[in-house]
């Protein structure tokens, strides 16, 4: 059985007159010790559907449909009281600017043990203790003495990876990361990417990645889904996603990167822009910018098919 | 080919002073960077936040002065002239900022933007800037209908495209490009680059590129420098720099960056700590704290960049060592 499960998530947002689809019926689940990875560009949705598993979507934001059952248990149908206990505790977020997230004003040590002592993890008398482990545990040098330091006298890293400590501090199930490494120097990047596999392998954990870089994607994920204007246009095994992708759009985003190991003349572009989340062009929403898209792909949405096992595309290149 | 631009030994320093004013300290952005670049080519400058790359493409713009050092435009020094001589020289050097949302004035129409820098520099008549601002936009791939729209109006990529159109409104011999995909997404990303070639191809100008991806450096650059806290420590041809790095912090940078691709099983090499304050620059060779080939002479001496003709140059003393240890 799935750890979590999302099936038909819809979450819109209501500004004025305009209706914002920003995640539109998408399913997925993500199983014990995986990592699954979402990617996409900006308005795909995909922090919006982090935003969604965390019920943090705020007004005039709404989950409107939709079930997201962690543990056999329907977040949606919890008291607000009952999911705070979840939060933090069995489901914990770190997102991608780390000085957005700590409180300025509170040393990182006190904010270490605040997510002990909500969740009664050790004893008051203990949590002092267990932070300063934490701290050890995800590699800040002299954690003792840095346990009384407010966050701006920290790194953009090592800011993170206080982030990370007060995310596993209850040793959780599963751990949203949204974005971990997008503001952070490529250096810090990869050592924070090894921190989260190391922390995942130890304590159990599965993970949702978020991110939009097929670097990231590849060198961490199990699994991934591709986004694209609140829409999966597939799902599949990191392996088969880069053996052969399916969609268009998959297929565009991997040849339009530079590459850093090879170099070509001119790099492949998809043409067009992303559009504006109120104004989806029916039918398929990358038909405006395929260079395959037929009338069909222009008059009706695909459905998402499984192609073989665990690689699902919606395409219609692919029905039949 | 005619070097455009030629930049010697230039450093730049901040002055900080601490709360109470009672000491001052200097931030040492630009180290001694010194290279040139020559006519329809691009120098990449690569390296990590702080290590003094965009510092630098400010200070060859001349919005700050440098500290010391010398900046050539076709063999002219610019560092000491009048600021009337300065405003005429400014229409050879553009820039292409990171952010196209906070480097267009909101309240301009696009035709307005496009036509201030036409009648800054006198670049054609006054009665010309219509057809002008139009050939502008056909020649960045947008359409004479948005004119009379304002930046709002536009998406990311169209808005850089907008910025791209106003550098080479005044025809530059030289630009420079801080960062101006970074702010994309991928998708649009290689659109703004390959606009950005073939207006190369077709004006001619230089360029200085500017940014932190090593995949869009080696896209776009025929030479690369690799900076680390306000030095050029290795510089060469784009392929020699990537196939065959020599300085140990350039191959942690290239080992660090992730590859799309799950099948790739390369070799990290990881460093320890963080980038040190530009403050106190360590002694030395400035990445010592952090390399682990490091030796004793490495803590006190300054390795000077050197190497086989103009075509790589390392500033590490390993080089030495490894010839001396070859010789015996």
């Amino acid at each position: 059985m799935s750890l979590l499960e999302v099936r038909d998530l819809k979450t819109y947002f209501y500004i004025g007159n305009q209706v914002i689809k920003a995640v539109d019926g998408i399913s997925f689940s993500v199983e014990r010790n995986e990592t699954l990875a979402i990617v996409g560009e900006s308005g795909s949705g995909k922090s919006v559907t982090a935003l969604s598993v965390m019920r943090l979507i705020n007004p005039p934001g709404k989950v409107i449909e939709g079930d997201i059952n962690y543990n056999n248990v329907n977040l949606q149908k919890l008291s607000e009281k009952q999911m705070c206990m979840v939060r933090g505790d069995r489901v914990s977020m770190i997102y991608q600017e780390p000085m957005m997230s700590l409180n300025p004003a509170i040393s990182v040590g006190e904010q270490i043990r605040e997510a002990l002592l909500i969740h009664k993890t050790v004893p008051k008398s203990e949590s002092k203790k267990r932070a300063i482990q934490l701290m050890n545990f995800v590699s800040i040098p002299e954690a003792q003495v840095r346990y009384n330091d407010l966050p701006a006298k920290f790194s953009g890293g090592m800011r993170q990876r206080i982030m990370i400590a007060i995310a596993i501090a209850c040793n959780p199930d599963l751990l949203i990361a949204d974005e971990p490494t997008t503001a952070l120097d490529v250096t810090i990047q990869s050592e924070i990417m090894e921190l989260l596999r190391s922390m995942k392998n130890k304590l159990n954990m599965s993970m949702l990645l978020i991110t939009h870089d097929l670097g990231v994607v590849a060198e961490n994920a199990d699994r991934v889904i591709v986004m694209y204007c609140g829409k999966i246009m597939e799902e599949a095994s990191v392996q088969d996603l880069f053996r052969k992708p399916m969609h268009p759009y998959t297929v565009g985003l991997m040849k339009c990167i530079p590459r850093i190991d090879s170099s070509v003349d001119k790099l492949y572009s998809i043409p067009g822009y992303i559009p504006h989340p109120s104004q989806f062009p029916e039918g398929c929403r990358f038909n405006d910018r395929c260079e395959r898209a037929t009338d069909k792909c222009r008059e009706k949405m695909p459905e998402l098919i499984e192609i073989h096992e665990g690689h699902k595309v919606r395409c219609w290149q692919h029905h039949d | 080919m005619n070097k455009i631009i030629e930049v010697k030994d230039l450093t730049k320093q901040f002055a900080v002073t601490s709360k109470l004013g009672a000491k001052t300290e200097f931030v040492k952005a630009v180290n001694g960077v010194s290279f040139d670049v020559l006519e329809g080519e691009t120098l990449g400058l690569v390296g990590e936040s702080g290590c003094g790359k965009s510092t630098t493409g400010r200070l060859i713009l001349r919005l700050i002065k440098p500290t010391s050092g010398d900046i050539f435009l076709e063999g002219k020094n610019i560092n000491q002239i009048s600021d009337k001589e300065l405003r005429k020289i400014r229409k050879d050097i553009q820039v292409v900022f990171q952010n196209p949302y906070s480097a267009l004035d909101p309240k301009m129409t696009i035709s307005d933007i496009l036509s201030e820098p036409l009648s800054i520099h006198k670049v054609v008549h006054k009665y010309q800037y219509e057809k002008e601002v139009k050939r502008l936009l056909s020649l960045v791939g947008l359409s004479e209908k948005d004119m009379k729209k304002f930046p709002h109006e536009f998406s990311g990529g169209q808005r850089q495209r907008i910025g791209i159109a106003r550098a080479i409104a005044t025809k530059p011999k030289f630009i420079i490009c801080d960062e101006p995909v970074s702010a994309l997404d991928v998708s649009v990303q290689s659109q703004i680059l390959n606009l950005l070639t073939e207006l190369q191809n077709e004006l001619k100008v230089s360029y200085l590129f500017i940014a932190h991806g090593l995949n869009v450096i080696r896209h776009m650059s025929n030479k690369v420098g690799v900076m680390y806290l306000g030095k050029i420590v290795e510089i060469g041809d784009v392929d020699e720099i990537y196939n065959n790095p020599i300085h140990p912090y350039t191959k942690t940078l290239l080992s660090s960056a992730p590859i799309p691709d799950p099948f790739n099983d390369r070799e990290r090499q990881i460093i320890k700590g963080e980038v040190p304050s530009p403050i106190n620059i360590p002694a030395g060779c400035a990445f010592h704290p952090r390399c682990q080939h490091a030796m004793e002479i490495c803590k006190h001496k300054m390795p000077f960049l050197k190497g086989s003709g103009s075509q790589h140059k390392v500033a590490c003393h390993l080089i030495d060592y490894n010839e001396k240890f070859r010789g015996e």
